[in-house]
């Protein structure tokens, strides 16, 4: 009989526990932010590292030292739910007040809930007095001048994200396993030697029985891995499709071309782009399309793997450890005599884009510190700030001149080469469908028993389908996004002093539509050729 | 009853309706929505339209009591500043927003604002969307010269620097879309520019297009000086790498001859 009753006590003290600590907790977050003598700041974001917490909270003593009133948390959340947390916060009107950017944020959210910052970048950074980036305009000492979709939306025409820290993806090796198999630590320095050593590994596998792979990945491997090879094999193609002549081309102007008839999947350089994808991944494991990325992980970790293509992000797990040693490269793009890649080649690739989402803050309307969050943000990117920030992390600085941390060397950014050409799998693009038709028809590319032949013949008849489907997803968002921006033009119109807002709205709206009205016309004139009128 | 419905709807301050168009300037229409709705006047009646326009969700009753609302403005005064807003919204209105567009009806409405606007940048405006239906018909009953000559003849009498400006990029970017002569392309591309393009990736672009048609052309000095332009104002651009190597793959100015002596 008095079992129940002591645990029904226990009960009621555990709840009644739970009730006070919530209860102190919830009291000392209102007498901290209810204080007026103190700021009290929240950034969130989603890297849930060791070293990227202790970097963040590294900078904030840093800030606090300057000023000693600003108390910052910062709220960690896991990358898979960020965007339905991130939603929430929004509509609920609970953000913090900094929130990292990324994909997923519409144009209607970043005009309603964060503060255009467009007036700022173009002053200098404070923090940056007394080093050579001292009077230049803020975006202008960020590496990529604030360009990426991340920092400046193209269709707001306005700065919205400041980046601090950013990445590159690489191939890691197992430097030990690498000695065992081939006797030496030399990692590959051509196209030619990674192919040949990607032979010498599976040899070696089947010679000695080991269950070892040359490299490992993993569903969305091909994004990373694949496709750059491709988009490398379309350099020059892009050039000779490219009716506008501006060296890089969009999905959209890539979808432009298809409609002219410009270029097919089963175009020469495209079909060698394939080939090539087809030489990497008899490299991987036959079922990577089934395999999660910390399926790969732990394959290249448990030695089953000698490398894996990654980011600057894993460079803390996969290199400061005591299981193997760990060397980094960049894969080499075809030289002459590496017929037939060498002939669709202009150079090397540049380092994509560095708007990573992860390293780029913008600010919310919400905020009540906004003066003081802008601040931060100067902080972070300041010179000195940066370069220890990105070192703590293992990540790169996203500022200009700081150097990247001597153990991340392979890493640091490349800015010299060609920019890729055109992506034949047409990557996020419209409803995903030509992305999704081509991931669906992949493994008759890269299965043993597959070729090229027989993956381009079933793209091929899948291809205008999908691309009609994407097309037609592009079109309604783009007229949907004219129709959006006509009451924002129209509302600026009546505003005092926003002239010249107003002028740069009309330039964009006529920049958009021109593009819309070229897709329009060549895919009604595609349809006319082709009788495809759906 | 009627006393509330009376309070219901009133005149609001002009700083008001500001507050208003500026939550509609940020993208929020449903908001200020209602409060247009509830005010007296033409200035409301537009942001009642202009609002109904992007009111989720969309529906066909709403882009016609939209229509409605701007006829009402329109009719009234058609020539002051609300009234000329209110006939380029509704000619914008037969192009973008009705779930069928009705290309011919919104060219209708733009010629009738062109004629009629004067020196207005909304009757500017309206000869650039204008331009750009005529640029892109749907059907083939003229050819891609015939499209551009026409655009071109309505550029001729613009004087608004904005309306300059959008009108020679659209103009230029249809000469390459129909692969016509890259002089001509260069012509409007090079007016646009003149004309101060704001957007840095606009401009961005349109430096490389204009430094890659000189260098088709062989006209190398124009050329660099596109190509330097673009490296001056992106240092750090996507496509800075690809421009130097351009700019050293130039052909060298020939070697001026020596003077006499």
């Amino acid at each position: 009989m008095n079992r129940p009753r002591h645990l029904r006590l226990l009960g009621l003290l555990a709840l009644a526990a739970c009730y006070l600590a919530s209860a102190w907790r919830v009291w000392r977050i209102e007498s901290r932010t209810s204080d007026p003598a103190r700021v009290h700041l929240r950034f969130t974001h989603d890297m849930l590292h060791s070293a990227v917490r202790q970097a963040y909270a590294d900078a904030i003593a840093d800030y606090r030292k300057l000023h000693p009133e600003v108390e910052i948390d910062v709220m960690e959340v896991p990358s898979r739910m960020f965007s339905t947390w991130r939603k929430t916060r929004l509509v609920g009107e609970t953000p913090p007040d900094m929130m990292r950017m990324g994909s997923g944020l519409t144009n209607e959210e970043l005009a309603q809930y964060f503060v255009p910052l467009t007036a700022y970048v173009e002053q200098p950074n404070p923090y940056n007095r007394g080093t050579p980036l001292e009077n230049i305009p803020w975006k202008d000492t960020i590496i990529d001048g604030m360009g990426s979709d991340m920092s400046y939306s193209k269709d707001l025409l306005e700065y919205y994200g400041i980046t601090h820290v950013t990445r590159t993806y690489r191939y890691y090796c197992n430097l030990d396993l690498l000695r065992r198999i081939t006797g030496s630590e030399r990692l590959p320095t051509t196209l030619r030697e990674f192919f040949a050593l990607c032979d010498t590994i599976q040899s070696w596998a089947r010679t000695h029985g080991e269950p070892v792979i040359p490299i490992a990945a993993y569903l969305e491997s091909p994004r990373a891995l694949l496709t750059p090879l491709i988009r490398l094999q379309t350099q020059r193609l892009t050039l000779a499709v490219n009716r506008s002549r501006t060296i890089t081309v969009s999905n959209n102007q890539a979808a432009l071309a298809w409609l002219h008839g410009d270029w097919a999947v089963d175009s020469a350089p495209v079909t060698d782009g394939w080939e090539m994808m087809r030489r990497v991944s008899k490299a991987l494991h036959p079922s990577f399309i089934q395999a999660q990325r910390n399926d790969a992980s732990l394959g290249f970790l448990q030695q089953s793997a000698v490398m894996i293509a990654s980011g600057t992000f894993d460079a803390d797990d996969f290199m400061n450890h005591e299981r193997f040693r760990c060397g980094v490269f960049r894969l080499a793009p075809p030289a002459p005599g590496d017929e037939p890649f060498w002939r669709n080649i202009i150079d090397a690739t540049p380092d994509p884009a560095i708007g990573g989402g992860a390293g780029t803050l913008g600010i919310l309307r919400a905020s009540p510190h906004f003066d003081v969050a802008l601040d931060f943000l100067r902080f972070l990117t300041g010179a000195a700030t940066n370069e220890k920030l990105a070192a703590t992390m293992q990540l790169l600085p996203a500022v200009v001149g700081v150097p990247t941390d001597p153990r991340l060397a392979a890493f640091a950014l490349r800015f010299d080469g060609w920019p890729e050409g055109l992506d034949p799998q047409f990557t996020d693009w419209g409803n995903r469908e030509i992305t999704r038709t081509a991931l669906v028809h992949l493994h008759h590319l890269v299965s043993p028993n597959g070729s090229v032949a027989e993956f381009t013949r079933v793209l091929a008849a899948d291809f205008p389908a999908a691309m009609q489907r994407d097309l037609e997803q592009v079109l309604t968002e783009s007229i949907q996004r004219a129709q959006r921006m006509d009451s924002v033009l129209m509302a600026n119109r009546r505003l005092a002093g926003a002239a010249a807002k107003v002028s740069r709205l009309l330039e964009n709206q006529a920049a958009l539509e021109s593009e819309q009205a070229q897709l329009r016309h060549a895919y009604a004139a595609y349809q006319r050729r082709t009788g495809t009128r759906r | 009853m009627l006393a509330l419905l009376a309070l219901g709807c009133h005149h609001a301050p002009a700083a008001d309706l500001a507050a208003q168009w500026l939550k509609v300037g940020a993208y929020d229409s449903d908001g200020p929505h209602g409060v247009f709705a509830r005010t007296e006047g033409r200035e409301a009646r537009l942001g009642e339209a202009v609002t109904l326009l992007n009111l989720q969700p969309k529906t066909a009753r709403n882009i016609e009591r939209a229509a409605l609302l701007l006829d009402e403005v329109a009719g009234a005064d058609s020539g002051d500043e609300l009234g000329i807003s209110a006939r380029y919204l509704r000619a914008r209105l037969e192009e973008v927003h009705r779930p069928e567009a009705q290309p011919a009806e919104a060219a209708r409405r733009y010629q009738e604002i062109i004629r009629t606007g004067g020196a207005h940048p909304l009757a500017q405006q309206a000869a650039v969307r204008l331009s750009l239906l005529q640029l892109y018909p749907l059907d083939e009953t003229n050819t891609p010269s015939e499209r551009v000559a026409s655009a071109e003849a309505l550029g001729a009498g613009l004087g608004d620097p904005a309306a300059i400006r959008d009108h020679a990029m659209l103009v230029g970017q249809a000469c390459l879309y129909y692969q016509l002569p890259l002089a001509q392309a260069r012509r409007h591309l090079e007016r646009a520019l003149a004309a101060g393009i704001l957007n840095p990736s606009i401009r961005a672009d349109l430096l490389v297009t204009l430094g890659e048609i000189a260098r088709e052309l062989g006209d190398a000095p124009s050329a660099e000086q596109s190509y330097r332009a673009y490296l001056r104002e992106n240092p750090q651009g996507d496509r800075t790498s690809a421009v130097k190597r351009r700019l050293a793959e130039l052909p060298a100015p020939p070697l001026a001859s020596p003077s006499p002596p």
